[in-house]
Formats: C-alpha cells, structure tokens, sequence
C-alpha cells in the first residue's frame, strides 16, 4: 500500500510538471485557435538559455529561470508579431503546418548553436529529499510542483484579474468586437503567444534541471502538452492541473502494475476514452470545444 | 548574336556543366573509393563525428605514406561520405546513390543497428561488401548474408562481462531495465541469457518506453526486489534520468552498469557523484595489448598519432572505423585487385590483428576474435576494470 | 462527325472533368511504365518513395482535404498493413495474399474506431488518432511473441538482382498509385465525393440535407486506410526490415499532411504535386545545405503556407487564367 502511495504521489508531482507545460500550449490554443507544433521548440530554447545562463555565466538557478522565460517571451512575441499574425485569415490546417515548418527551423538553430549533445544540468538539489507521511519527495520535483503552481496561479491571476487579461479574454471570444472596442488585437496576440512562449520557457529551464534535453527532444512535450491540454479541456486552467495530474498518475499507475512499456499508450487510451465519452475534456467548457475545434 | 540566343548559349552551356558536375567519374586508375553513410547531422551526431574522424584518420596515414601497395601499385584512397541523419529511409536511399550513382564498390556500415540492418538488404542485393563497424545488434547478423562483416563484438558480448563479474563478486540478484527499443532490448535479453547460464537470478526484467518521465514505478518495483546489480540499457537521455532517480528511490546496488551511456560526453558532467562506479562494456580501450601488423601502433600509439590530429583521445569509434578500412586494405592486398567477388572472398578469410584488436570473421560475418572489457568511472574517469589482462585497476564494489 | 467536334463534346459534357483527369491519369501511368530503364537505381528509388508518399498523402487528402477531419494518426494504418503483410510473407504468404492480411485489419480498424472518434472534430480528432496510433504502435512494440518487438521484423531478401527487387517495388507503387489517382477522381466527381465535401464545409447543414454524415465519414476513412496499408505493406517488402519506431512514425503522416496541403486539398493531383516539391526540396537541400537542411525546408514551408493559403494549384488557378479556363477546378 505504501508502495502504491509513493508511486501515486511521483505521479502528481509529474503530473504538475506536466500541467505547467500544458499551459503555454493551452492559451495559444485556446485564445487563437492554434496548434503551436513548434512549442516543444521552444521549451528547449528556454532549458538551452538556462543551462547557458548557469554554467557558461554563473547565475543561480533563481536568476536563469525568469531569463529563460524572458527570452522564450521575446521570441514569441517577435514571431507572433512578425510572422503568425500574417495567418489570422489562414485555414486552421495552413496554420498548423507553418508551426510544423517553424518547428523544423527552430530545431535547425539549436543544432546549430548547441550541437545534438545531449545537455542537462548538474544536480541542482541533489538527492535530497523530506518525507511527508511516510512517503518521500525529491527536493527537485517538490520544487517542480511549486514553481507549476505558481505559474498556474500566475496566469488565473492575470487572466481574471487584469485589463490585459480581460482584453485576452474578449479577443478570444470575438475578434471584431474587440477590435471594435478599441483593443489593439495584434498586439494582444502577440502578448497571448509571449506568454505562452514565457511558460514554455520556465518549464525549459525546469527541464533542465531535471531531465535531459537536445534539439530533437521537444516533439515529445508537444505531444504531452497536446494530450493534458485535450484531457483537461481547452479553456480552463484548473482543467490543465486536473489533467496533468490524472495523467501522470494514470502513467505512473500503468507502469507499477502493466508492463512498464505500456506507459504512454495507456495514456493515450485514457485520452481516447475521455473523449469517446466527454469530447470537450473533463472540465472544458462547451463554447470552446464546439467553436474553437 | 542577339540576346535570347546569348541566353540559350548561356543556358546551354550551364546545362553541360551542370550535368557534368552531376557524374561522378568511375573508379579512377590510381584511387580507391569507400562510401558510407553516417550521421552528420541529426540526433547521433555527436557520435557520427568520431566515426567520421575515425576513417578520415585511416585515410590521411595510408595517403601520406603514398597510398595503398596492390599488386605493386600505389593507390591512394577517399571516402564518399553523405549524411542520413540517423533515419533509415535515408541512408537506404543514400546508399543506393552510391552504388548506383557513385559506383562505389566498397561500402562502411552507416551507425546505427536498425539501419545497418535496412542498408544490409540493399548491399547485399547488389552483391556489394558491407563493413560494419557501428552495428552490433546479432540481428544483423543471423541472415544468414554473404556480404556483410562486422568488426566489432555483436550485442550478446556487451553484457556477457558485466554478468560474469556479477557471479565472479558473488552477487546473485540481478535487475534488469532496458528502453524499448532495438539495441536495448536485444541487449537485456542477452543479459538474461548469460544470467541464467552463469547462475545468477534474474529478480526483475522490465522495459520502458521511450522519452519517459518519470521511472519511479519502475524503480520502486526493483527495490522491492532486493537486487544487488543493475544492468540498464537505452539512449543517453534515459540513463541520464534513471541514474539521478535511482539515487533518490534509494536503489544501493552493489554494481549499477549501463549499455551505454557513461564514456560519452555529458555524462559525467551532468550527474558528478552519481556517475561513480558506473558501468560499462567497452569495444576498445587504450590499454588493450594489440599492436597492429600495419601500421606499428599499439592501441596507445593509435590513440597518441590521433590526439596529434584531432585535439582529443579517442573513445572506441574512431578506431572502430579506422578497422573497418583495415579489413578492406587487408584484402586488396591479398587479392591483388578489386574485384568485388574476390575482395568479398578475402574478408571472409580475414585473419589479422589491429590496434583496434585481432580480426577474424565466422560464417555469419561476426568478429569472433575480439572480446570487450568493461570499464568503471572512477572519480570522474573510465577505468578498464575487467577482464584481469587489460585492467588498469581494480573493481570497486558500491558499500 | 469530326474529330473536333467529338472532342468538344467529350469536354464538355457531364463527366468532362472526370474524363480529363482520368486522361491526365493515363498519361503519368504511361510515362511512369516506361520510364524505369531510363533512370538509374538511385533515381528508381527517389521516384518510388514520391510515389509512396503520393499515394500516403492521397489517404489523408481524402480524409483531411475531402471530408475535412485532419487524420494526423492515419500511420497507423501504415504500420499495421506494415506489419501484416511482413508477417504473412515470413509465414510464406504470396505478395498479394500478404498486401491483404495487411490492408483487411486496417480497414476493419477504421471501421471498427470510426463511429467513436468520427463525433470528435478538427484539433480533437487530429489527437484522438495520434493518440489511436500510439496505442497500436505500443502494441507492436510488446507483443515481441507475435511481432518481434523493438527488435523489429526482417523479410527474406526477394529473389533476382537488386535491379529486380528495385523494379517490382517500383512497379507495385506505380499500380498503387493509380489506384490513389482513381480514389481521388471519385472523391471529387461522385456522389459520394459531393456528401464527403459537403461534411467538410458544414457538417450541421449536410446533416440536415440528408447527407448520412457518419457512413460517408467512415467509408471514407476505410477507403484511406486501404491505401495506405497497402503503402505499408509495399514498404515492408521494398525495406524488408521493419519496427515500430519506423512505420508507426507520426512524421509521416504529418508530411503527408503538408504534401497534399501544398499541392492542393481536395485535388486529385495535389499529393503527388506536393510529394515532388517536398521530395525535390528535401533532396536538393540535403546534398547542398548539409547543416542547413532543416532550416531551409521548415522555412519554405512556412514561406509557402504565406504565399500560396490554397496550395500550389490554388496558386495556378488564381494567376494564369487560361490555365483556370482549361482545369476549371470543383470547389
């Protein structure tokens, strides 16, 4: 029982990873209605600015993480700006194979940059670990969990309770009408991808710390990010912790009592029966899944 | 002339020297032509760059001491090279450029078990020698081909030392985890082959699938087996992460090997204390007491005059490259030409002995000749620990 | 009657549009037939994987581009008439008793799954079959007793030279890809085809005109999976080594996507246009820009999707009017 205990505990703590990485892709989605195949691209552009940033300038991690972000933020405004607003009129298929060619292009650049080495950085918090009821957790995944939290409310906070969030909001709902009430609709755009490119870069610099990272790492964070995103439903933040959690859980269950090769494929099973039986995910709501699909 | 018919001149002509550019001239009179595929560029580069320096090594002696003696004429050599960025439609496609485009009659092994695999058929069909030196997976080689000959050990020799060291240090319960995929797979299963024969029980065998996060479940189902060895296989990325969670699941194996993963670069970097008394199976190491009948280098010589060139020591891919030329040299030389058929023939017959290791092949291709040592990082540095005639030092079991 | 006249009532009359691109059709399968002792086996091989890649594009061009729900996950069947027919060949199988071991259990897949994922739309159902193409490919790769595994299934070599095995791959995809040409002509020109276009640009209204949108959506999803089995199993004896990492690919499909994308959705021809400018890129920019090649071709596709929104043939038809008056394309 213990065992099972521990192993469901590893998975929320994954599974808050994974939410955190969700939002970056659930806010473009959400706001724009685009598929952003390039932001695993991008969560690797940020663990490559942290690892520069500590091990090539010697910033502690505290300071690297809001740079990575600050940079990841940049360039998603600067292509937002400059290369995707040109496809607000575009097919949805269009849209999605540009981010498919962008994607290429970015992992062009980090290859050439960084070299196909796999990277990560020196364990920053060791193998320490406390221990909570009898069940122990990493220093490094506590960590993890707290810093996705923290962004989760982040972004709840400027959503709901700012002009910019509430100007996000209503261009998500209607365009024209808010062009027509005076918000700059491109430029809000271009903010709703920065952010989105901000969270891909702080869950970079997580990624860093804790996992292993090359240029052709990021597909697979795309795909995670699409499944919790769909799982939780588009829309809704709590839905993305609600389906970051369920799903490492879920994950981490599969591989305790299955075959452990089993893992991704029960997650996408889970995938598949929500949808079979709640298309608009757990907690999406229906104005979303109908419109924006 | 008028302007458009200056264009078409122009136009012509370029057309000439474009379609000129584009054929490659036959085996030239006093040059020797390899081809391969490798990874230049794509997720294994870093390794395709040590396979590379590792031929162009070979390329630059035998070219400075005026080429390569047959029949009593000197024949310098080049290497074809093109980039398949570790993806099998591509170098099979690559390859056959070079058969047909090229015509290039004596072709290296691409890296990589599955596409060697891939590539093998093409060769073969063309009834072309194929040198293998970055492919171990014994799937390749229990075609039962002609044309294909690997110079290194095959999969089932990585692990058998590893095993053996188990039951020599009296350690009787044995993990095993691998990433699903081929190498991998091929590799513990091998394992669990020698484990039985060698008495050891194997208390848990599992595999994971691939880019997981999160190898807790895994983990906390292998301590509950009370192993005391570890053997793991899978890419970099993996074993990175499975070393850091087996510390904080608070695995204390006595002995923790990789099939990879400990001497190439990041490794060590990346987990400073717990890389310690790694593990792992090494085609070459410096040590190794070969001299080459060739070229007088000892495995240190080698690495020395290869320092001198490329700014750094040699892990075992340059030199594994640098024999698979070898093997070819050999059998120009035996054959006096290069016919295919009769060069394919002098392979099979190969019987020689390379910095690299002694060389010599059995029906399905295989080096039988050459064994693999284990080495154990060792404050930060790979150390040959096993077997007892090339170890530099002594095994140190984890407390 | 004289010929001329004959010929304008050929054109103009109601299966005009068919007719002329079944004729267009006759003249590429020609071309194709004799061309093979004019290439070398580099440029047999090149030429077979456009036309692999046609045919793969033409399946998630009827599902995507006809009917509009983007098939992401259509490698799936790929990989299993992969599988199946490398199987049946290993057991003794002859070729086409083998292409169908490999095409019926696709087929039988889409029909089976259709009606639960064929209520999802757009993005949901692009990740519904990614996520249905995970579940096989797993599958695949743990059950090593019936498919090898991670270690993959290797195929007997064929009989006769490489020249041979070259020439009976080519020749296979060259049948296949006619049969992905017809498939198209009856999606743009028939009934059928009218229902699947109709579900593509409103699905509600289909509905309610009577269109019964779930039959023609899985039919039409079947009719892609056989084709692109069939792509599968050519594939594996054309290799002859497979695994899952390698037929159950996810890139495939989605070069699939951007192939017939950017030679035209909804087009009979636009696949195989979008599989030669693919193709061509790729090959040039791998031989020229070694570092570079990905760079180059993610930023073509970008340069594309912003200057040409309705691919390559949308492209000609906007800016050559005679060429619009000849084609007269079907929206």
């Amino acid at each position: 029982m213990q065992l099972v205990a521990q192993i469901v505990l590893n998975g929320v703590l994954l599974g808050g990873f994974y939410a955190c990485m969700a939002l970056g892709f659930s806010i473009v989605w959400g706001v724009m209605n685009m598929v952003n195949l390039a932001y695993g691209s991008m969560i690797m552009v940020g663990a490559y600015v942290t690892q520069l940033a500590v091990l090539h300038v010697g910033l502690p991690l505290a300071i690297a993480l809001p740079m990575a972000a600050l940079a990841t933020f940049m360039l998603g405004y600067a292509l937002q700006r400059g290369l995707l607003n040109r496809l607000a009129e575009r097919s949805v298929f269009m849209t999605l194979i540009f981010t498919f060619g962008l994607n290429m292009a970015l992992i062009n650049l980090n290859l050439l940059l960084f070299s196909a080495d796999v990277r990560s950085l020196p364990d920053v918090f060791g193998r320490a670990s406390f221990t909570i009821a009898g069940l122990s957790v990493p220093y490094s995944r506590a960590t993890i969990f707290a810093v996705a939290m923290a962004m989760t409310l982040g972004l709840h906070a400027l959503l709901n309770w700012t002009p910019l969030g509430n100007a996000i909001k209503a261009t998500s709902f209607d365009p024209d009408a808010a062009r027509l009430s005076g918000i700059d609709v491109p430029h809000v755009y271009a903010l709703t991808f920065a952010i989105g490119g901000a969270i891909a870069g702080v869950t970079g610099a997580l990624v860093a710390t804790s996992y292993s990272f090359s240029p052709f790492a990021g597909e697979s964070y795309t795909m995670k990010a699409f499944v919790v995103v769909v799982l939780g439903g588009l829309g809704s933040i709590p839905g993305a912790i609600i389906g970051g959690i369920l799903l490492g859980v879920v994950e981490n269950l599969a591989s305790l009592f299955l075959d452990s090769g089993y893992r991704d494929a029960v997650g996408f099973a889970l995938l598949l029966v929500v949808l079979v039986l709640r298309p608009r995910g757990l907690m999406g709501r229906r104005f979303f899944a109908e419109v924006k699909g | 002339m008028n302007s458009s018919s200056r264009r078409h001149l122009v136009a012509g002509g370029l057309s000439i020297l474009l379609g000129l550019s584009t054929i490659m001239p036959a085996v030239a009179q006093d040059m020797i032509r390899f081809g391969t595929a490798l990874s230049l560029t794509g997720n294994l580069a870093t390794e395709g760059k040590l396979v590379r320096e590792g031929y162009d090594f070979f390329v630059k002696t035998v070219n400075e001491r005026g080429g390569i003696d047959v029949a009593g004429k000197k024949y310098k050599v080049e290497i074809v090279y093109y980039d398949d960025e570790s993806n099998v439609n591509t170098s099979v496609k690559l390859y056959e450029k070079l058969i047909s485009e090229d015509k290039v009659k004596f072709l290296l092994g691409p890296y990589g078990s599955g596409i060697t695999i891939a590539v093998s058929n093409l060769t073969e069909q063309h009834k072309l020698p194929l040198v293998i030196a970055h492919g171990a997976a014994s799937t390749i080689y229990n075609r039962g081909y002609k044309y294909i000959f690997g110079v290194l050990n095959s999969i089932d020799d990585y692990t058998y030392n590893m095993v053996k060291m188990a039951s020599e240090q009296k350690l009787t319960r044995l993990a095993l985890l691998n990433e699903n995929q081929l190498f991998a797979q091929l590799g513990i299963d091998g394992a669990a082959r020698q484990a039985k024969e060698l008495g050891v029980e194997v208390v848990y065998k599992e595999k994971y699938s691939s880019g997981t996060k999160d190898l807790s479940p895994e983990l906390e189902k292998m301590k509950a087996a009370k192993p005391d060895m570890i053997i793991a296989g899978g890419y970099t990325n993996d074993m990175i992460l499975l070393a850091r969670q087996i510390s904080q699941v608070g695995l204390k194996p006595k002995l923790l090997g990789y099939l990879l993963g400990p001497t190439l670069p990041g490794f060590v970097k990346s987990l400073g204390a717990d890389a310690e008394l790694t593990l792992e199976p090494v085609q070459w190491s410096i040590n190794v007491p070969y001299k080459d009948q060739f070229f007088d280098w000892t495995a240190r010589g080698y690495a020395d005059a290869f320092q001198k060139v490329y700014g750094h020591v040699p892990d075992y891919h340059p030199i594994q490259s640098t024999a698979a030329l070898q093997v070819y040299y050999n059998a120009f030389q035996k054959v006096g030409g290069f016919d295919p058929q009769k060069v394919r023939d002098a392979i099979a017959a190969t019987d020689i002995v390379t910095a690299y290791g002694p060389i010599r092949f059995n029906d399905k291709g295989q080096n039988i000749a050459k064994s693999m040592s284990v080495v154990q990082i060792q404050d930060g540095k790979p150390a040959v620990v096993y077997p007892a005639d090339v170890a530099e030092t002594k095994l140190k079991l984890n407390p | 009657m004289t010929a001329s006249a004959l010929l304008a009532r050929w054109a103009n009359g109601p299966w005009a549009g068919s007719l002329r691109s079944a004729a267009i059709a006759a003249v590429l399968m020609a071309i194709l037939m004799v061309l093979p002792p004019f290439l070398s086996l580099y440029w047999l091989r090149l030429l077979t994987s456009v036309l692999m890649l046609a045919v793969i594009a033409q399946g998630m061009n009827a599902m995507a581009g006809f009917v509009g729900y983007p098939a992401f996950g259509n490698v799936v069947f790929f990989g299993i008439g992969a599988y199946g027919t490398a199987l049946a060949i290993a057991a003794g199988f002859g070729m086409a008793p083998a292409l169908l071991v490999g095409a019926v259990p696709a087929a039988t897949l889409a029909l089976a799954v259709g009606p639960l994922l064929l209520r999802l739309r757009g993005h949901y159902f692009a990740i519904a079959t990614l996520g249905l193409n995970e579940v096989v490919s797993a599958l695949a790769a743990n059950l090593s007793g019936l498919t090898g595994g991670a270690a993959g299934l290797s195929l007997p070599l064929g009989a006769g030279t490489a020249s041979d095995a070259a020439q009976r791959a080519y020749f296979g995809f060259v049948a296949l890809f006619a049969a992905s040409l017809a498939l198209g002509i009856f999606l743009r020109d028939s009934r059928f085809g009218y229902g699947c276009r109709a579900i593509r640009s409103n699905e509600e209204a289909a509905e309610a005109t009577g269109v019964a949108t779930l039959r023609v959506k899985s039919i039409a999803w079947m009719l892609s999976a056989l084709l692109t089995a069939v792509a599968g199993g050519l594939y594996a004896r054309w290799v002859g080594f497979i695994e899952p990492s390698l037929v159950f690919d996810m890139a495939i499909s989605v070069k699939a996507f951007v192939m017939f994308l950017l030679g035209g959705a909804g087009t009979v021809f636009g696949p195989l246009i979008g599989s030669l400018l693919i193709e061509s890129a790729t090959t040039l920019a791998w031989s020229h820009l070694l570092k570079l090649h990905l760079l180059v071709l993610g930023v073509t596709i970008m340069l594309v999707v912003l200057v040409l929104p309705d691919g390559a043939q949308g492209f000609v038809a906007r800016h050559w009017p005679t060429v619009r008056a000849w084609w007269r394309p079907r929206s």
